[in-house]
């Protein structure tokens, strides 16, 4: 409902700005009409300008660890050498640099450093594992199957193969976000090619279960790959115990740098791929380009942190996630925590505050930075995919918020934003007429909207 | 070459000194907390030879902070809003929690 009211408040705020635009000189005018359409997730009050809201949406990013930056900064002020110079030392100290962060990336994972690519992030990780995989192999096998959470890139490069005459699969979920098994193995074709499934959503945080799913594809001798982007570093994985025969790993998502990403590719057996890109045939030919050695550094160092760090940073996000859970429960009433609880990744929370719109409420929680849903599609107002995916109905769909907590969150902090979800839901709520009349006892699925 | 107590305790007050000079609120309360929980980790350690490794990387991760320290001084200029808040940001300067 509120959607509705922003929907129509936005067009008559552009025309009266237009109708008194008129009256002014020509300049003014130009200036009016080139003023941007509203943002609607933009606080209506601004913080002061030194004043940054609380940083709640680790799935979108997390901030570089300063540890990382440390590593990096030689790369970028002295050790400037192309990693791929063979003919002298500014080459082999950068190459040297390379291969190390590459080791702990490998380590990181249970793979070989031979078996890691860099690529730019985890979605060039995805398109080239996706289609490099499905098109090599189209001859034969022309089968893809993924499921219907998956992040965007791995959607979208599905439906490019399925223009080139590739048939994909969406597997449905359950309401706990969570692939069925069974339904795995009677999707499974002799000509199923690659199975992609994510292992941490991005929106809930469910953790599927990749060890199952990666021996069946073993079995069946069909390529498995998953989208690790929101797990490495954070829940452990091993590409070895777990089968896994492609890999995609985020920079970013783990403290490390921006821009950087990489790819696990099994040797044996060997997984063999059409590269998207092509050039210098640096990264095995599977990634050509020149590797960029202070990000590639950085993805190591941060690699190499989260490793160490791997069971001090879940503890602590553990214990955040019960106390802005429980905190939030015990203070507002009709909060469902999305997905399966049994398998979260407690970094990820992901609530529907029922008869509130989760737009609204981000807007009102303008001290807290947080999303509905994925960064990708945090401009529109439509509710996501995956909550539908999963089966919610449109007005728990729209009211979600998703929390992410991430190594560098406080408890002060979590303190904060408890108390502040709470003030808000309750006068959003006061204010809603879905709440009024659920109070009095109305059912709400009884009523029948009028269409407009 | 064994460690001493003293020597330990002073690593100890300079770790927790470099985190302080963050000026980002997140960095400075993280490097406190694992600086205090590393060395608590640490304290019941009995063989010299993990002791010794403990303090190497505690000496490590002390040059790491003070360089980052200055760094993160010289580009950060925004404050997160509970710092202004009285009722969360005591001592949020000050080596209390």
């Amino acid at each position: 409902m509120l959607t509705n009211a922003l929907r129509t408040l936005a067009p008559r705020v552009r025309t009266a700005g237009l109708r008194t635009s008129r009256l002014l000189s020509t300049t003014t005018r130009t200036r009016y009409a080139a003023e941007p359409v509203a943002n609607h997730n933009k606080p209506t009050e601004a913080l002061d300008s030194n004043t940054m809201p609380i940083y709640l949406d680790a799935q979108a990013t997390t901030p570089l660890d300063p540890r990382v930056l440390d590593a990096m900064m030689p790369y970028m002020t002295e050790e400037y050498g192309n990693p791929h110079s063979r003919t002298h030392k500014y080459g082999w100290e950068t190459e040297h640099a390379v291969d190390t962060a590459r080791e702990q990336v490998a380590n990181l994972i249970g793979a070989h450093p031979k078996e890691i690519i860099f690529t730019s992030g985890a979605t060039e990780a995805n398109n080239t594992a996706i289609k490099g995989v499905a098109r090599f192999y189209k001859g034969k096998k022309n089968h893809v199957i993924t499921s219907q959470t998956e992040h965007k890139c791995v959607l979208d490069s599905c439906r490019v193969l399925q223009e080139e005459g590739i048939e994909v699969t969406y597997l449905p979920v359950d309401k706990g976000g969570r692939i069925d098994l069974d339904q795995l193995k009677r999707e499974i074709r002799p000509t199923t090619s690659l199975v992609s499934i994510m292992a941490v959503n991005n929106e809930i945080g469910v953790v599927q279960d990749i060890k199952e799913i990666g021996r069946l594809c073993r079995e069946r001798r069909v390529f498995f790959h998953t989208d690790a982007a929101q797990a490495a570093g954070k829940i452990p994985l091993d590409v070895n115990e777990m089968n896994i025969d492609l890999m995609s790993i985020s920079g970013h998502k783990l403290y490390g740098p921006k821009g950087v990403g990489a790819m696990f590719v099994r040797r044996r057996p060997r997984v063999r791929l059409e590269p998207i890109m092509t050039g210098g045939g640096q990264e095995r030919g599977l990634r050509s380009g020149t590797v960029p050695s202070p990000l590639v550094v950085g993805m190591g160092a941060a690699a190499a942190l989260a490793q160490r760090e791997a069971a001090y940073d879940y503890a602590h996000i553990s214990s955040l996630a019960c106390r802005l859970i429980d905190g939030i429960q015990s203070r507002v009433s009709h909060v469902v925590r999305n997905g399966n609880p049994n398998h979260m990744y407690p970094g990820c929370v992901n609530l529907s505050f029922s008869f509130v719109e989760g737009e609204s409420l981000l807007m009102a929680l303008k001290n807290v930075a947080l999303s509905s849903g994925s960064a990708c599609t945090s401009a529109s107002l439509e509710p996501s995919y995956v909550l539908r995916a999963l089966g919610a109905e449109d007005d728990m769909a729209h009211s979600s918020i998703r929390f992410g907590l991430g190594r560098f969150t406080t408890e002060s902090e979590v303190d904060y934003v408890v108390q502040n979800v709470a003030a808000h839901v309750e006068r959003l709520r006061e204010m809603s007429p879905l709440w009024e009349m659920f109070q009095e006892g109305i059912d709400l699925k009884s009523i029948e909207w009028s269409q407009h | 070459m064994t460690v001493t107590r003293s020597q330990v305790l002073k690593l100890y007050r300079s770790s927790l000194q470099a985190a302080q000079q963050f000026e980002t609120y997140n960095f400075r309360k993280y490097f406190y907390r694992r600086t205090r929980d590393r060395f608590r980790a640490s304290s019941t350690l009995t063989e010299e030879p993990a002791i010794a490794q403990a303090v190497a990387e505690a000496r490590q991760e002390l040059t790491v902070m003070q360089r980052q320290g200055l760094v993160n001084k010289m580009f950060s200029h925004n404050r997160v809003v509970i710092e202004s808040d009285p009722k969360y940001a005591s001592g949020t300067r000050r080596f209390a929690d």
